[in-house]
């Protein structure tokens, strides 16, 4: 195996570690920090400071994990998240293309994104397909979500800043 | 923007939906409960997250401990020695009380129902999607639950097994949207049907459904299982009503009604494994 190769195993296995790690502690040390009965969820925000740092195939990659991980733990829905995180950290890489600035605001806003978009497209595919019309449910769960993650932000982005930048120091 | 059509990103995107695809079948061919991978998965993260609770507890305990330390510090040297030797006491005992408190509970719903078997289980994760409330025990199917079996405390329902591995089993809460029991009020004798409501759940409340529009229901009438259909037993308390509204098309009404179980607090449960049905 090349070097090369071995270094982005190291970080992809690092940043695997980080995602297990957070939904991880997300059910047990964070599940009582609840804004708008929301639970803090942190690997979106994992994908797309990936997405932002590492680009579009990258990006993706990490939205196929968390979403592997997201569906494994969370959902009983098996297969949404996969599919959904994997399209969003696309889309969120194109929308990079147009406001192309690395920095934790922009890591912000499109983990904003992400969260609006894949909450809408689940209460679209589950609730209205129940026959819950009301829009309101996305009310709670966007903002409330947003808040109760919002603190643990700056050490994530720190974190998967520091490995992405620790990997590249070693290729060099 | 050749890199967003380049090869990797068309892999990945086909090897995401084939994993989905995977999943999805895997999850229909297991007739909507946990798929193989969900199970394996739990299995190994179970032990993983009680071990992740435990030392989390023990730090909480530590740092509550140099609070109060803190505290007693300004009154007396001997007072805080003693203090600390009673709360180190208290702690040893701790798991005892506990364990005491949920045999008692046990016996006390034994002596009313004899035919109730339980499993006392710990709740070892409070599951993170935001558009429900479950948690996950650290009990399955090797101590003899099944889906379907009412979860409980001293107090009433927390919910049901909505689904079990060997070792673990994810315990649906009252409060959840997809949770649905036949219910009837203590006092009125109205039956109706508890369901969780998403706007209720997000302040911890859940709706008692289908009322007669002529109810006479009032604001803290306890609501219990009324035992029909057979698939929870009778008499198990679900909560207490806060509200009754009109329906918006006037036919009927609801009750909204917070649990008697404070779903939040909760860190050990009894899973009613079987019981007899009575009438």
């Amino acid at each position: 195996m090349s070097l090369n190769i071995r270094k982005k195993l190291y970080k992809w296995t690092c940043y695997a570690a980080l995602m297990l790690a957070s939904v991880l502690l997300s059910g047990t040390l964070f599940s009582s920090f609840r804004v708008f009965s929301c639970a803090p969820s942190l690997i979106p925000f994992i994908v797309a400071v990936i997405a932002l740092h590492e680009g579009v195939g990258e990006g993706m990659i990490a939205g196929l994990a968390g979403g592997f991980i997201c569906d494994a733990f969370y959902s009983s829905h098996e297969g949404f998240y996969i599919i959904v995180m994997t399209a969003l950290a696309f889309l969120i890489c194109l929308m990079n293309t147009v406001m192309y600035w690395k920095s934790f605001g922009m890591a912000l806003i499109d983990w904003a994104v992400l969260i609006s978009a894949m909450h809408f497209i689940h209460y679209c595919v589950y609730m209205l397909a129940r026959g819950e019309a009301s829009a309101l449910p996305l009310l709670y769960v966007i903002p409330g979500e947003l808040l109760a993650t919002l603190p643990f932000t700056p050490f994530l982005y720190a974190i998967v800043k520091k490995t992405g930048r620790s990997f590249e120091e070693m290729e060099e | 923007m050749n890199d967003f059509f380049s090869k990797k990103t068309v892999v990945t995107a086909l090897v995401a939906v084939l994993i989905a695809l995977i999943l999805a079948i895997l999850s229909a061919v297991s007739g909507g409960r946990i798929s193989p991978v969900g199970s394996l998965v739990n299995i190994i993260s179970e032990p993983v997250q009680s071990a992740v609770g435990a030392v989390t507890d023990f730090f909480g305990e530590r740092a509550a401990r140099a609070t109060r330390y803190d505290e007693l510090e300004a009154e007396n040297e001997t007072l805080r020695y003693e203090l600390s030797i009673a709360r180190q006491a208290i702690r040893e005992n701790s798991a005892i009380e506990k364990e005491n408190e949920q045999l008692r509970a046990a016996l006390a719903m034994r002596e009313r129902d004899s035919s109730f078997v339980f499993e006392a289980a710990e709740i070892v994760a409070k599951n993170g999607d935001n558009w429900t409330r479950s948690f996950t025990i650290n009990k399955g199917s090797s101590a003899g639950i099944a889906a379907d079996n009412c979860v409980i405390t001293a107090d009433g329902m927390v919910g049901f097994i909505s689904e079990v591995g060997t070792t673990w089993a994810t315990v649906t809460a009252l409060t959840d949207t997809t949770m649905e029991a036949s219910a009837i009020a203590s006092r009125t004798r109205d039956v109706a049907s508890a369901e969780g409501d998403f706007e209720l759940m997000a302040e911890g409340l859940f709706r008692l459904s289908y009322l007669p529009k002529n109810t006479q229901i009032l604001a803290g009438d306890v609501i219990e299982t009324s035992g029909v259909g057979g698939l929870f037993p009778k008499g198990i308390v679900l909560g207490s009503v806060v509200e009754v509204k009109n329906e918006s098309h006037g036919i009927s009404k609801y009750a909204i009604v917070r649990p008697a179980v404070d779903l939040d607090g909760i860190n050990h449960v009894l899973v009613i494994k079987s019981f007899e049905i009575t009438n």
